[in-house]
Protein backbone atom coordinates (compact mmCIF):
# COMPACT_ATOMS: atom_id res chain seq x y z
CA UNK A 1 0.00 0.00 0.00
CA UNK A 2 1.80 3.08 -1.15
CA UNK A 3 -0.03 6.34 -1.27
CA UNK A 4 1.59 9.15 -3.16
CA UNK A 5 0.88 12.82 -3.01
CA UNK A 6 0.86 15.08 -6.04
CA UNK A 7 4.65 15.37 -6.06
CA UNK A 8 5.01 11.61 -6.10
CA UNK A 9 6.49 11.33 -2.62
CA UNK A 10 5.73 8.23 -0.59
CA UNK A 11 3.58 8.81 2.48
CA UNK A 12 2.24 5.44 3.58
CA UNK A 13 4.98 2.96 2.86
CA UNK A 14 4.57 -0.70 3.61
CA UNK A 15 8.32 -0.96 4.16
CA UNK A 16 8.19 1.49 7.03
CA UNK A 17 5.65 -0.69 8.83
CA UNK A 18 7.73 -3.80 8.17
CA UNK A 19 10.74 -2.07 9.74
CA UNK A 20 8.61 -1.06 12.72
CA UNK A 21 7.44 -4.65 13.15
CA UNK A 22 11.02 -5.94 13.02
CA UNK A 23 12.10 -3.36 15.62
CA UNK A 24 9.11 -4.26 17.79
CA UNK A 25 9.77 -7.99 17.61
CA UNK A 26 13.44 -7.41 18.41
CA UNK A 27 12.70 -5.29 21.48
CA UNK A 28 9.99 -7.64 22.79
CA UNK A 29 12.21 -10.72 22.30
CA UNK A 30 15.22 -9.06 23.91
CA UNK A 31 13.31 -7.88 26.96
CA UNK A 32 11.54 -11.24 27.41
CA UNK A 33 14.78 -13.20 27.07
CA UNK A 34 16.58 -10.92 29.50
CA UNK A 35 14.03 -11.23 32.27
CA UNK A 36 13.39 -14.97 31.78
CA UNK A 37 17.11 -15.84 31.82
CA UNK A 38 17.70 -14.36 35.23
CA UNK A 39 14.87 -16.40 36.71
CA UNK A 40 16.05 -19.80 35.52
CA UNK A 41 16.58 -21.69 38.75
CA UNK A 42 16.70 -25.21 37.34
CA UNK A 43 20.36 -25.71 38.18
CA UNK A 44 19.85 -24.54 41.77
CA UNK A 45 16.92 -26.90 42.06
CA UNK A 46 18.80 -29.91 40.68
CA UNK A 47 21.71 -29.09 42.98
CA UNK A 48 19.41 -28.94 46.01
CA UNK A 49 17.78 -32.22 45.01
CA UNK A 50 21.12 -34.00 44.57
CA UNK A 51 22.37 -32.65 47.91
CA UNK A 52 19.20 -33.63 49.72
CA UNK A 53 19.24 -37.19 48.36
CA UNK A 54 22.94 -37.61 49.12
CA UNK A 55 22.52 -36.39 52.72
CA UNK A 56 19.56 -38.70 53.12
CA UNK A 57 21.29 -41.91 51.97
CA UNK A 58 24.73 -41.28 53.43
CA UNK A 59 26.11 -39.80 56.61
CA UNK A 60 29.43 -39.92 58.54
CA UNK A 61 28.45 -43.30 60.04
CA UNK A 62 27.92 -44.92 56.66
CA UNK A 63 25.19 -45.42 54.10
CA UNK A 64 21.60 -46.24 54.85
CA UNK A 65 21.18 -50.05 54.57
CA UNK A 66 17.81 -49.55 52.83
CA UNK A 67 19.50 -47.99 49.80
CA UNK A 68 21.33 -51.25 49.08
CA UNK A 69 18.03 -53.07 48.65
CA UNK A 70 16.38 -53.35 45.26
CA UNK A 71 13.04 -51.85 46.31
CA UNK A 72 14.48 -48.75 47.92
CA UNK A 73 11.72 -46.17 48.52
CA UNK A 74 13.29 -42.73 47.98
CA UNK A 75 10.02 -40.92 48.62
CA UNK A 76 9.26 -42.38 52.01
CA UNK A 77 12.85 -42.51 53.22
CA UNK A 78 13.97 -39.04 52.13
CA UNK A 79 10.75 -37.03 52.34
CA UNK A 80 10.54 -36.29 48.61
CA UNK A 81 7.22 -35.91 46.86
CA UNK A 82 6.49 -38.77 44.47
CA UNK A 83 3.93 -36.76 42.47
CA UNK A 84 6.45 -33.98 41.86
CA UNK A 85 9.40 -36.22 40.99
CA UNK A 86 7.32 -38.32 38.62
CA UNK A 87 5.75 -35.33 36.88
CA UNK A 88 8.22 -35.80 34.03
CA UNK A 89 10.28 -32.75 34.95
CA UNK A 90 12.79 -34.30 37.36
CA UNK A 91 15.19 -37.21 37.49
CA UNK A 92 17.28 -38.78 40.24
CA UNK A 93 19.82 -41.56 39.85
CA UNK A 94 21.62 -43.15 42.78
CA UNK A 95 24.69 -45.31 42.18
CA UNK A 96 26.54 -47.23 44.84
CA UNK A 97 29.89 -48.62 43.73
CA UNK A 98 32.63 -50.48 45.48
CA UNK A 99 35.35 -47.92 46.02
CA UNK A 100 38.30 -50.13 45.03
CA UNK A 101 37.16 -52.17 42.04
CA UNK A 102 34.50 -49.67 40.83
CA UNK A 103 31.94 -52.46 40.46
CA UNK A 104 28.34 -51.34 40.49
CA UNK A 105 26.66 -52.65 43.65
CA UNK A 106 23.28 -51.04 43.21
CA UNK A 107 21.58 -48.43 41.08
CA UNK A 108 18.22 -46.68 41.48
CA UNK A 109 16.47 -44.35 39.07
CA UNK A 110 13.44 -42.17 39.74
CA UNK A 111 11.54 -39.73 37.57
CA UNK A 112 12.05 -39.10 33.86
CA UNK A 113 14.73 -41.59 32.74
CA UNK A 114 15.25 -39.75 29.44
CA UNK A 115 17.06 -37.02 31.37
CA UNK A 116 20.00 -39.33 32.03
CA UNK A 117 21.01 -39.21 28.38
CA UNK A 118 20.20 -35.51 28.19
CA UNK A 119 22.59 -34.81 31.06
CA UNK A 120 25.34 -36.67 29.23
CA UNK A 121 24.71 -34.61 26.10
CA UNK A 122 24.74 -31.39 28.12
CA UNK A 123 28.32 -32.04 29.22
CA UNK A 124 29.34 -31.73 25.58
CA UNK A 125 27.10 -29.02 24.13
CA UNK A 126 25.07 -26.01 25.26
CA UNK A 127 21.36 -26.81 25.10
CA UNK A 128 18.95 -24.36 26.68
CA UNK A 129 15.88 -26.59 26.56
CA UNK A 130 17.63 -29.61 28.01
CA UNK A 131 17.40 -30.19 31.77
CA UNK A 132 19.94 -28.73 34.16
CA UNK A 133 21.89 -31.46 35.94
CA UNK A 134 23.90 -31.75 39.11
CA UNK A 135 26.24 -34.60 40.06
CA UNK A 136 27.46 -35.20 43.57
CA UNK A 137 29.67 -38.00 44.84
CA UNK A 138 30.87 -38.94 48.25
CA UNK A 139 33.16 -41.57 49.64
CA UNK A 140 31.58 -43.48 52.52
CA UNK A 141 33.09 -45.91 54.99
CA UNK A 142 30.43 -48.29 56.20
CA UNK A 143 30.25 -50.79 59.05
CA UNK A 144 32.85 -53.51 58.75
CA UNK A 145 35.18 -51.05 57.09
CA UNK A 146 33.45 -51.43 53.70
CA UNK A 147 34.16 -48.51 51.43
CA UNK A 148 31.65 -47.23 48.93
CA UNK A 149 31.47 -44.51 46.34
CA UNK A 150 27.99 -43.00 46.43
CA UNK A 151 27.01 -40.90 43.41
CA UNK A 152 23.81 -38.99 42.88
CA UNK A 153 22.75 -37.44 39.60
CA UNK A 154 19.76 -35.07 39.75
CA UNK A 155 18.14 -33.22 36.87
CA UNK A 156 15.45 -30.57 36.68
CA UNK A 157 13.66 -29.19 33.65
CA UNK A 158 10.83 -27.56 35.55
CA UNK A 159 10.01 -23.92 34.74
CA UNK A 160 6.82 -23.31 36.72
CA UNK A 161 3.84 -21.59 35.21
CA UNK A 162 0.66 -19.63 35.61
CA UNK A 163 -1.58 -21.11 38.22
CA UNK A 164 -4.52 -23.04 36.89
CA UNK A 165 -5.74 -24.36 40.24
CA UNK A 166 -8.41 -22.68 42.29
CA UNK A 167 -7.38 -21.41 45.65
CA UNK A 168 -8.80 -23.22 48.64
CA UNK A 169 -8.55 -21.95 52.20
CA UNK B 1 3.90 33.01 1.68
CA UNK B 2 6.91 33.69 3.88
CA UNK B 3 5.23 31.89 6.75
CA UNK B 4 4.54 28.88 4.53
CA UNK B 5 8.14 28.78 3.34
CA UNK B 6 9.40 28.96 6.93
CA UNK B 7 7.12 26.14 8.03
CA UNK B 8 8.17 24.09 5.03
CA UNK B 9 11.83 24.48 5.79
CA UNK B 10 11.37 23.59 9.45
CA UNK B 11 9.11 20.61 9.00
CA UNK B 12 9.99 19.59 5.50
CA UNK B 13 6.32 18.90 4.95
CA UNK B 14 4.43 19.54 1.83
CA UNK B 15 1.74 21.93 2.75
CA UNK B 16 -1.45 22.25 0.80
CA UNK B 17 -2.72 25.50 -0.52
CA UNK B 18 -4.18 26.49 2.85
CA UNK B 19 -0.85 25.82 4.62
CA UNK B 20 -2.13 22.83 6.64
CA UNK B 21 -0.26 19.58 7.13
CA UNK B 22 -1.98 16.80 5.15
CA UNK B 23 -4.16 14.40 7.12
CA UNK B 24 -2.17 11.38 5.93
CA UNK B 25 1.00 12.64 7.56
CA UNK B 26 -0.79 13.30 10.83
CA UNK B 27 -2.18 9.76 10.85
CA UNK B 28 1.26 8.41 10.00
CA UNK B 29 2.89 10.24 12.92
CA UNK B 30 0.09 9.20 15.28
CA UNK B 31 0.49 5.55 14.29
CA UNK B 32 4.21 5.76 15.00
CA UNK B 33 3.59 7.36 18.39
CA UNK B 34 1.04 4.67 19.23
CA UNK B 35 3.44 1.89 18.26
CA UNK B 36 6.35 3.20 20.31
CA UNK B 37 4.05 3.94 23.25
CA UNK B 38 2.88 0.32 23.20
CA UNK B 39 6.49 -0.85 23.16
CA UNK B 40 7.35 1.41 26.07
CA UNK B 41 4.35 0.19 28.09
CA UNK B 42 5.34 -3.43 27.39
CA UNK B 43 8.94 -2.89 28.55
CA UNK B 44 7.79 -1.03 31.68
CA UNK B 45 5.21 -3.67 32.59
CA UNK B 46 7.69 -6.48 32.04
CA UNK B 47 10.26 -4.92 34.33
CA UNK B 48 7.91 -3.67 37.06
CA UNK B 49 4.92 -5.84 36.56
CA UNK B 50 2.92 -8.21 38.62
CA UNK B 51 3.94 -11.30 36.65
CA UNK B 52 7.67 -10.88 37.17
CA UNK B 53 7.27 -10.32 40.92
CA UNK B 54 4.97 -13.34 41.24
CA UNK B 55 7.46 -15.51 39.34
CA UNK B 56 10.45 -14.28 41.34
CA UNK B 57 8.93 -14.80 44.76
CA UNK B 58 7.27 -18.14 43.91
CA UNK B 59 10.67 -19.55 42.90
CA UNK B 60 12.44 -17.96 45.88
CA UNK B 61 9.98 -19.46 48.35
CA UNK B 62 9.96 -22.89 46.66
CA UNK B 63 13.77 -23.08 46.75
CA UNK B 64 13.80 -21.98 50.39
CA UNK B 65 11.36 -24.76 51.29
CA UNK B 66 13.40 -27.31 49.33
CA UNK B 67 16.57 -26.42 51.19
CA UNK B 68 14.90 -26.39 54.63
CA UNK B 69 14.94 -29.20 57.14
CA UNK B 70 11.84 -30.07 59.18
CA UNK B 71 11.36 -27.59 62.01
CA UNK B 72 12.83 -24.69 60.06
CA UNK B 73 11.13 -21.30 60.09
CA UNK B 74 11.69 -19.11 57.03
CA UNK B 75 10.99 -15.37 56.97
CA UNK B 76 10.69 -13.59 53.64
CA UNK B 77 10.39 -9.82 53.31
CA UNK B 78 7.41 -9.27 51.01
CA UNK B 79 7.04 -5.50 51.44
CA UNK B 80 7.53 -5.04 47.69
CA UNK B 81 4.70 -7.49 46.98
CA UNK B 82 2.53 -5.78 49.59
CA UNK B 83 2.86 -2.52 47.66
CA UNK B 84 1.99 -4.20 44.34
CA UNK B 85 -1.04 -5.98 45.87
CA UNK B 86 -2.29 -2.70 47.31
CA UNK B 87 -1.99 -1.03 43.88
CA UNK B 88 -4.07 -3.85 42.40
CA UNK B 89 -6.59 -3.63 45.27
CA UNK B 90 -5.82 -7.23 46.24
CA UNK B 91 -5.67 -8.51 49.81
CA UNK B 92 -2.11 -9.63 50.59
CA UNK B 93 -3.36 -12.33 52.96
CA UNK B 94 -4.82 -14.13 49.91
CA UNK B 95 -1.57 -13.85 47.98
CA UNK B 96 0.17 -17.02 49.12
CA UNK B 97 -1.08 -20.55 49.40
CA UNK B 98 0.61 -23.90 49.57
CA UNK B 99 -1.14 -26.97 48.23
CA UNK B 100 -0.07 -30.28 46.67
CA UNK B 101 3.64 -29.41 46.90
CA UNK B 102 3.05 -26.18 45.06
CA UNK B 103 3.51 -22.59 46.16
CA UNK B 104 1.27 -20.07 44.47
CA UNK B 105 1.84 -16.31 44.52
CA UNK B 106 -0.98 -14.04 43.43
CA UNK B 107 -0.90 -10.25 43.47
CA UNK B 108 -3.99 -9.43 41.47
CA UNK B 109 -7.26 -11.00 40.47
CA UNK B 110 -5.46 -12.86 37.67
CA UNK B 111 -4.28 -16.47 38.03
CA UNK B 112 -0.95 -15.93 39.78
CA UNK B 113 2.21 -17.98 39.38
CA UNK B 114 2.95 -21.41 40.85
CA UNK B 115 6.10 -23.37 41.39
CA UNK B 116 6.61 -26.89 42.75
CA UNK B 117 8.78 -27.79 45.69
CA UNK B 118 9.93 -31.42 45.84
CA UNK B 119 10.14 -31.84 49.61
CA UNK B 120 7.19 -33.66 51.07
CA UNK B 121 6.85 -31.63 54.24
CA UNK B 122 3.88 -29.76 55.64
CA UNK B 123 4.09 -26.03 55.11
CA UNK B 124 2.28 -23.38 57.14
CA UNK B 125 2.46 -19.69 56.49
CA UNK B 126 1.37 -16.46 58.14
CA UNK B 127 1.92 -12.83 57.17
CA UNK B 128 2.93 -10.26 59.77
CA UNK B 129 3.10 -6.48 59.47
CA UNK B 130 5.83 -5.24 61.87
CA UNK B 131 5.67 -1.68 60.53
CA UNK B 132 3.53 0.34 58.16
CA UNK B 133 4.15 -0.69 54.53
CA UNK B 134 6.30 -3.58 55.72
CA UNK B 135 5.16 -7.18 55.42
CA UNK B 136 6.94 -10.42 56.36
CA UNK B 137 5.89 -13.89 55.23
CA UNK B 138 6.70 -16.47 57.93
CA UNK B 139 6.82 -20.07 56.72
CA UNK B 140 7.07 -23.10 59.02
CA UNK B 141 8.25 -26.40 57.56
CA UNK B 142 7.08 -29.43 59.52
CA UNK B 143 7.54 -33.13 58.86
CA UNK B 144 4.55 -35.04 57.57
CA UNK B 145 2.59 -36.86 60.27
Amino acid sequence: MIKMNKRGEKLFSIWWFIILIIIGVGIVSGVSLFYSYNLDVRFLESDLLAGKVLKCISNPEGISPLVLEEDFDLYGHCGISQSVLESGKYFVKIEIKDFFDDSNLTEHKFGNNAFEKDCEIKTKITAVNYPECSRKSVYVVNEGDKKYLVSVLAASNYRGGKNSNEQTN
Amino acid sequence: MKKNKLLKSLTNHNLNKKGNIPLEEVIFVLLNIMFFSMLFVFVYNTSHGVFLSEKLYAKKIALAIDSAKPGTQISVDISELYGIAQENEFDISDSFYFKDNQVNVKLSKEDGYSYNYFTNYQVESVISFPEEDQAILNIKVRPND
